[in-house]
C-alpha cells in the first residue's frame, strides 16, 4: 500500500482549502477502510483496482474519472459493498456521493455543461441537409416495388462512407466524428452528384436561384445576391465575409469562361466544401460557464435534433430577427416541427440506432424477403412515430394496448383497426414517389391496431426487435436479456470472458440438463455468474414464447413446452411476457425512464452524457413523471435544458 | 427479386485481369526519386490481411515439425500449394494487457500497443511505412474492409490503420468506389485539374474560417485541412507519377459484376489490392477481412451463425454450426489468403512478380477464439520481400513480442527504426534461417514434483487437447512419456491464463482426483510458465 500522506499532497488542490496536509481526506478513508480489502492493487476483485485512486495525481484523467464514476454508481445503486459485507453508513455513502458531486458534477460549486464540441454532420445528417438545401430528393424512394428493392442504398450512401458509432451509441457523436478524418474527396464527389441532380430539377433551381428556365444574363450583383442567400442557408447563419468573398470570387473567375449557371454551381460547391457546411460552427465567447447560443445556432441545434437536418425557411426567419430565442416561440416551433413529416429522423436515426432496429436495414442476416423485411422495419418505425404523433407515454415502448401491424410479417394480432392517421402527415410523404395506386398494389404500410392480446404490445415484442435480438435461426435468451437490460433498462453489460461454459451434456447435481431454462438456471447457480444473470435471465426468458421470427410459440420444435417464466431479482415472478412487461413498467420504471431520457439527451447533444449532466437529467425525469411520461414533454424538456441551449468553453 | 441481388446495384464494375495476364510484361518505371534504401528501389509492397476472432488452436497449430519439414494443419491446409511461399510464425505474442478481451486486440496487432485513449491511438505500423514509401505512388495507402460489421462499444476495434496524429483513417468498404478511386477519377487529367482548383478555393475559404475559430475548434478543423492536403497530394502524385507503362496496364483492367456478399466483397478487395500493386498505385494496404467481434454470418458456406458467437466455441459448441462452422470459416479465410498469394504471383513486376516484391502478413489479434489469449498469435508471413523473406519455413520462436515482428516488417520496407510498440528487438529468422534450437528440451525433469493429500505440483510441457469435442482438456506431458490430464473450469483457464501457457514448460499446482486409475487435475491453483 502506498503512503497516504503523499497522496493527500497530490489530491490537495482538488480537495480545496481548509484541509491540512496531515489530514486524511474523509472520502479516501472510506475507500481505504471499506473498499481496498477486495479492490486493492493486488486483489483487484472483479478487475477493479481502487488503490490507484488514492495516488492519482489528476482526478480528471480519463481512466481515474471513469473509475470514480464506477465507484459512485456501485455505491449509489447499492451494488457495493456486496450483500454479505457490512453496508456503508449513511455518512460514508454521503462522503462518496459528496466528493463525486463536488469534483465531477459541479464546477466551483455550480452546475455546468462541460466544454462544447465542434460537431461535424453525420452521413445521415449530411444527406438530409443537402436535400433541404438544394430542394431535391436524394434518398431511395420509400416504397416497395420490384424496380426499387427496399434495401438498395442511395447513390450518396454509396459515395459517402458510413460513420462509426460513437461512445454515445449514435452516429452523430461529435467526439467520434471529430476523431476520424473527414472524407473530403468523398464530400466533393457527393456534392458533384447532388448539384448535378439539382441542375436537372427546374423547380428546385427556380427556388434557389429565383429564375426560371434557361439561364438569363445575370449581372454580377444578381449572382452575388443568389450566392449570399444560398450561403446563409448552407452555412446555417454562420457569417464570415472573407470566406463569402472566396465563394463569390470563385463565381467571377469561372464566369469568365463559363455560363452563369455552371459558374453558380461551381461557387455553390466551394460553399459546400467549406467547413461551415460540413461542421456546425458556433460563435465562441470564451466563457467557462454556460452561455446561450445565438438564434441561428439554436435553430440549427433544434433542427438537427428533431429533423437531423438544417433549419427550414420558417426557422431561418425566426433566427434572423432573433425571435426564436423567446421561450414561447421556441416551444411553438418544437410543436410545429414535430408535426412535420421530417420528424421521421427521430424514428429512423434516433430510435433506429438506440433500439438497434436500423440493423434490420443494413445487416443481411435479418433479411427474409422484400415485403417481410420492409414490414417488420416499418412496424417499428410507425410505432415510434406514433409515440410522437399522438404524444404517448414513453413507457408504451415497454408495453402498450396498441401496436402497428403489417400484413407481411406472418404475425396477426386480433384488435380493432384504426385507419391511417393522417392528422400530422404521412412521415414518408416526400419519399413516396410512386403514384398511390401502383404503390399499394405492391406494399401496404402497417396500420394502427387497438389490442387486448396477452402476447403483443410495446416495442419489445414487435417482430423486428425479436428478430434483431435472435441468432439467425434460434432465439438467444441471453442476447434478448442483455438487449432489454442495456437498451431499455439502461444497464449495459459487457459479455464477461471468464464464465464457465455449460452445455446440455453436463449434469448439475446429478441431474441431466434438458431445456434452456434449466441450463441457464444451472449457470446462474454459480456465484460468479449470478451478479449479472439475475438481471439478464428473467428478461430474456420472458420472451422465449417468441421464436426468432417473432412468431408466438407454445412449444419448441422438439415438442418441449416453452416456459416464458422467471423471477426478478426482487422476487417478483411472472408466467407470461405480458406480465414480465408489466413488472418492468412497475418495478423498473425509474431506470427505464432515466435511460430513455438519457439516450435522447445524448442524441440531441451528439455526445455521451457526463456526470455534469446529472442534475439536468434528474430534472427532466422529474417533469416527465409529473406529466405522464409523455414523449413530447421529454423532447420539449431537452430543448429547454441548458445543455441544449448553451455553450461552454475551456479556459 | 432474388435474395442475393438486393444488395447489388445493377451496375457492373470489375473484371479481374484474367485477359491481361497473357500480355507481355510492361515495365513500370521505378520512381524518379532516389531512395537510399532497398525497399523503395525495389518497389516493395506491404499488405496486412487481418482476420479477427482468433482460431481454434487444435485446428490451427502444427505439431511435431522442424523449420523446413512440416505438415500443414487442418486450417492451414489450403496453403498446401503455397508451402514454399510462406513462413508460419509461432509464439509471437501481443501485449499481455490485451489478454482476454476484445477492446485491445486489433490495436495490439497493428500498433504493438494497447489503447491510448478512446479516440487517439499510436500510429499503426502500416502507416509508419506509408509515411516512408507512400510518396512514391499516387495513393499513399489503401484502407479496406470486406467485413462491414462495425462495433458501437469500442470504435477503435473498427480500424486497422491510425495515422501519425493517432486518428483512424477512413476505410473503404465498397469495391466499386475503390475501383473508381484507383482506376478512374484521378486518372483523368481534366478531372484532376478541376478538383485541384476547387481545393485551392476551399483552402482560401478555410483560412479565414479557421482564423476566427476557437483553439479547440481549430484542432478539429485542422483534420479537415489535413484531409484536403491528402487529396491534393494524391492529385499531385497522380499527375507526376503517371507514365505510359502504368496507363497501359490500367487499360487492361476492365469492369464487371459487383460484390453482393462477404465472399464476393473479399475477393474483389483482394483483386483490387493486387491490381493496385501491379499498377503501382499504392504500396501499402490493410484489409479488415473479419472484425474481431463480427456479427457477420457466412451463409455462402452454409453457416447461419455469427462469427463472433462461433468463435466462442468452448461455450457455443452445441450450436448448430458449432466448432465445425468456426473451423470452416477460418479455413475459408486461409483459402482467400492462398488465392491472394496466387494472384500476386500471376502479376509481373519489373523484376520478378509482384509477389516477389511484396510483404504480406495474414493473421489475427488473438489466438484462442474463446479465451482470447494473445500468446502465440496465428500468423503467416508471405511474399518475397524483395529477397528479404526466406520462405517455405515453419519457425517456432521462443515467446517474442509481436512488436519485434512489426519492426522487422518496417525494416524490410525501408523504415529505419529501432523500437516500436512492445518490441524488444528485431525479429530474426525471417530473411535467413532461424535455426532455433527447440526452447524446451526434455531433460528428464518433467515429472510430478510433489504429491500429497490429493494435491500435486507437476512440471512438464503444457498441451491443449487434440480431441475436437473435448475442449476444456489440457495435458501436461511428462518425461516418462505419460501425460497428466487437466480438466478445470472455464473460469480458471481464463483467470490463470492457462491457455496462454500452451506450448511451454510449466509448473502447475492443483488438486486432483483419481479416475480409472489415472490422476486427473480437476482444480488448478497456479500455472507458471518456466
Amino acid at each position: 500500500m502506498k503512503s497516504i500522506a503523499c497522496m493527500i499532497l497530490l489530491l490537495w488542490p482538488v480537495l480545496g482549502p481548509g484541509l491540512g496536509a496531515a489530514e486524511q481526506p474523509p472520502v479516501l478513508e472510506v475507500l481505504e477502510s471499506r473498499c481496498l480489502g477486495c479492490h486493492d492493487a493486488d486483489t483487484r476483485k472483479g478487475g477493479v483496482d481502487l488503490e490507484q485512486l488514492l495516488s492519482a495525481p489528476d482526478p480528471f484523467d480519463e481512466k481515474i474519472a471513469a473509475l470514480w464514476e464506477k465507484v459512485d454508481k456501485a455505491v449509489g445503486e447499492g451494488e457495493m459493498p456486496p450483500k454479505k459485507k457490512k453496508p456503508l453508513t449513511t455518512a460514508q455513502k454521503a462522503q462518496i456521493a459528496g466528493w463525486f458531486e463536488e469534483v465531477y458534477v459541479l464546477k466551483d460549486g455550480k452546475e455546468h455543461i462541460g466544454e462544447s464540441r465542434l460537431r461535424r454532420l453525420s452521413r445521415y445528417e449530411l444527406i438530409n441537409t443537402l436535400e433541404e438545401l438544394l430542394r431535391v430528393s436524394l434518398k431511395q424512394p420509400y416504397v416497395y416495388s420490384p424496380e426499387f428493392p427496399a434495401f438498395l442504398p442511395s447513390t450518396l450512401e454509396t459515395i459517402l462512407p458510413p460513420d462509426a458509432p460513437g461512445e454515445s451509441g449514435f452516429y452523430n457523436d461529435s467526439a467520434q466524428l471529430a476523431g476520424s478524418r473527414p472524407p473530403v474527396l468523398k464530400y466533393s464527389e457527393a456534392f458533384d452528384y447532388a448539384l448535378r441532380i439539382f441542375e436537372q430539377a427546374p423547380a428546385a433551381r427556380e427556388k434557389v436561384f429565383g429564375f426560371k428556365g434557361a439561364s438569363p444574363q445575370l449581372t454580377e450583383e444578381q449572382a452575388g445576391k443568389i450566392l449570399r442567400r444560398f450561403l446563409v442557408r448552407a452555412w446555417r447563419g454562420y457569417k464570415n465575409a472573407e470566406s463569402e468573398e472566396v465563394v463569390l470570387s470563385a463565381y467571377r473567375v469561372r464566369r469568365k469562361k463559363e455560363a452563369p449557371v455552371s459558374s453558380l454551381l461551381h461557387a455553390m460547391k466551394i460553399g459546400l466544401l467549406s467547413p461551415p457546411f460540413v461542421y456546425r460552427i458556433e460563435t465562441v465567447r470564451n466563457k467557462t460557464l454556460p452561455y446561450r447560443v445565438d438564434a441561428y445556432e439554436l435553430a440549427s441545434r433544434l433542427s438537427y435534433f428533431l429533423w437531423a437536418s438544417m433549419p427550414d425557411d420558417e426557422l431561418f426567419s425566426l433566427a434572423a430577427d432573433g425571435r426564436l430565442l423567446d421561450g414561447a416561440v421556441l416551444a411553438g416551433q418544437v410543436g410545429r416541427m414535430l408535426k412535420s413529416p421530417r420528424r421521421v429522423s427521430l424514428s429512423e436515426d434516433f430510435a433506429g440506432q438506440w433500439l438497434g432496429f436500423g440493423e434490420l436495414w443494413t445487416n443481411k442476416v435479418f433479411y427474409r424477403n422484400e415485403r417481410w423485411s420492409r414490414g417488420i422495419y416499418d412496424e417499428l418505425l410507425f410505432f415510434f412515430d406514433e409515440l410522437i404523433k399522438s404524444d404517448r407515454s414513453i413507457l408504451d415502448i415497454v408495453d402498450s394496448d396498441w401496436i402497428y401491424q403489417s400484413d407481411y410479417t406472418g404475425v396477426r394480432t386480433a384488435g380493432k383497426r384504426h385507419t391511417f392517421d393522417a392528422k400530422h402527415g404521412d412521415i414518408f410523404a416526400s419519399r413516396r414517389n410512386n403514384p398511390p395506386g401502383i404503390q399499394e398494389q405492391f406494399y401496404k404500410p402497417p396500420y394502427l391496431l387497438k389490442i387486448k392480446s396477452d402476447q403483443r404490445g410495446g416495442l419489445i415484442t414487435t417482430v423486428g426487435i425479436l428478430r434483431v435480438t435472435s441468432a439467425p435461426e434460434k432465439t438467444n435468451p441471453i442476447r434478448r436479456g442483455v438487449w432489454l437490460l442495456d437498451r431499455i433498462v439502461g444497464r449495459p453489460l459487457h459479455a464477461p470472458e471468464n464464465v464457465p461454459a455449460l452445455s446440455k451434456s453436463e449434469k448439475v447435481d446429478g441431474k441431466k440438463l434438458t431445456d434452456l431454462a434449466d441450463i441457464l438456471k444451472a449457470h446462474t447457480s454459480k456465484a460468479i455468474c449470478v451478479s449479472c444473470h439475475k438481471h439478464i435471465d428473467p428478461l430474456g426468458l420472458g420472451l422465449e414464447n417468441f421464436d426468432p421470427f417473432g412468431k408466438w410459440r407454445a412449444s419448441y420444435r422438439n415438442k418441449r413446452p416453452v416456459r416464458s417464466s422467471g423471477v426478478f431479482p426482487n422476487g417478483d415472478t411472472f408466467e407470461t411476457p405480458r406480465r414480465m412487461k408489466q413488472i418492468l413498467v412497475e418495478e423498473y420504471r425509474a431506470p427505464i425512464v432515466k435511460n430513455i431520457a438519457g439516450r435522447m439527451l445524448a442524441y440531441a447533444l451528439g455526445r455521451k452524457l457526463e456526470p455534469h449532466d446529472r442534475p439536468a437529467l434528474r430534472r427532466i425525469c422529474d417533469t416527465l413523471e409529473q406529466d405522464g411520461f409523455k414523449i413530447n414533454t421529454l423532447i420539449a424538456d431537452i430543448v429547454r435544458s441548458k445543455q441544449f441551449q448553451c455553450r461552454q468553453d475551456q479556459p | 427479386m432474388s435474395r442475393e441481388s438486393y444488395l447489388i446495384p445493377r451496375r457492373s464494375f470489375l473484371r479481374g485481369v484474367g485477359a491481361a495476364l497473357a500480355l507481355p510484361s510492361l515495365e513500370i518505371m521505378s520512381p524518379a526519386l532516389g531512395y537510399g534504401n532497398s525497399a523503395a528501389a525495389k518497389n516493395l509492397r506491404l499488405c496486412v490481411l487481418f482476420k479477427g476472432a482468433g482460431v481454434n488452436p487444435n485446428s490451427w497449430d502444427i505439431t511435431g515439425a522442424t523449420e523446413t519439414e512440416f505438415t500443414l494443419s487442418k486450417l492451414l491446409s489450403p496453403l498446401e500449394k503455397n508451402k514454399k511461399d510462406i513462413v508460419i510464425l509461432r509464439n509471437i505474442d501481443a501485449d499481455q494487457r490485451a489478454n482476454g478481451g476484445h477492446e485491445n486486440v486489433t490495436l495490439t496487432f497493428m500498433t504493438g500497443n494497447v489503447r491510448k485513449s478512446r479516440l487517439v491511438q499510436r500510429q499503426s505500423f502500416d502507416q509508419v511505412i506509408a509515411d516512408h514509401v507512400g510518396d512514391a505512388t499516387p495513393v499513399k495507402s489503401l484502407q479496406l474492409r470486406s467485413d462491414t460489421y462495425l462495433d458501437a462499444n469500442d470504435p477503435s476495434e473498427n480500424f486497422l490503420s491510425f495515422g501519425a496524429d493517432g486518428r483512424s483513417l477512413p476505410v473503404e468498404h465498397n469495391p466499386e468506389v475503390v475501383f473508381n478511386r484507383l482506376f478512374k477519377g484521378f486518372n483523368n487529367s481534366g478531372f484532376r485539374k478541376r478538383t485541384a482548383s476547387v481545393l485551392d478555393e476551399v483552402k482560401a475559404s478555410y483560412q479565414s474560417i479557421v482564423r476566427k475559430a476557437s483553439n479547440r475548434d481549430r484542432q478539429v478543423l485542422e483534420h479537415y485541412l489535413q484531409s484536403v492536403r491528402d487529396v491534393e497530394r494524391e492529385l499531385d502524385q497522380f499527375k507526376t507519377r503517371g507514365n505510359a507503362a502504368r496507363d497501359s496496364r490500367m487499360k487492361q483492367i476492365q469492369p464487371v459484376a459487383a460484390a453482393a456478399d462477404l465472399a464476393q466483397r473479399t475477393r474483389a478487395m483482394l483483386d483490387l489490392i493486387a491490381l493496385a500493386y501491379w499498377t503501382d498505385m499504392t504500396r501499402v494496404s490493410t484489409l479488415m477481412m473479419a472484425h474481431t467481434e463480427s456479427r457477420s454470418t457466412y451463409d455462402f458456406l452454409g453457416i447461419n451463425d455469427e462469427l463472433h458467437m462461433l468463435s466462442h466455441f468452448v461455450r457455443t459448441r452445441n450450436r448448430s454450426s458449432g466448432l465445425s462452422g468456426y473451423d470452416k470459416i477460418n479455413h475459408w479465410y486461409v483459402q482467400q489468403f492462398s488465392y491472394f498469394i496466387e494472384k500476386l504471383k500471376s502479376l509481373d513486376d519489373d523484376e520478378g512478380s509482384v509477389f516477389d516484391n511484396s510483404v504480406v502478413l495474414f493473421g489475427s489479434g488473438i489466438k484462442h477464439g474463446d479465451y482470447h489469449s494473445v500468446t502465440d498469435l496465428p500468423l503467416v508471413l508471405s511474399g518475397g520481400g524483395g529477397g528479404q523473406i526466406l520462405p517455405g519455413r515453419y519457425v517456432k520462436y521462443p515467446n517474442t513480442p509481436n512488436g519485434n515482428l512489426l519492426l522487422k516488417l518496417m525494416n524490410m520496407m525501408g523504415v529505419k527504426k529501432e523500437q516500436y510498440g512492445n518490441s524488444t528487438g528485431v525479429l530474426p529468422g525471417i530473411s535467413e534461417k532461424a535455426n532455433l534450437a527447440p526452447k524446451y528440451v526434455d531433460d528428464g525433469s518433467w515429472k510430478i514434483l510433489q504429491d500429497e493429500g490429493g494435491k500435486l505440483l507437476v512440471k512438464g510441457m503444457l498441451k491443449i487437447s487434440v480431441k475436437p469435442d473435448d475442449l476444456n482438456l489440457y495435458l501436461v506431458q511428462l518425461s516418462n512419456g505419460e501425460s497428466l490430464e487437466v480438466r478445470t473450469g472455464f473460469g480458471t483457464v481464463h483467470n490463470l491464463r492457462i491457455d496462454a501457457c500452451v506450448g511451454s514448460v510449466v509448473e502447475l499446482e492443483g488438486d486432483y482426483k483419481v479416475k480409472d486409475g489415472r490422476k486427473v487435475i480437476t482444480r488448478v491453483k497456479r500455472c507458471k510458465r518456466l
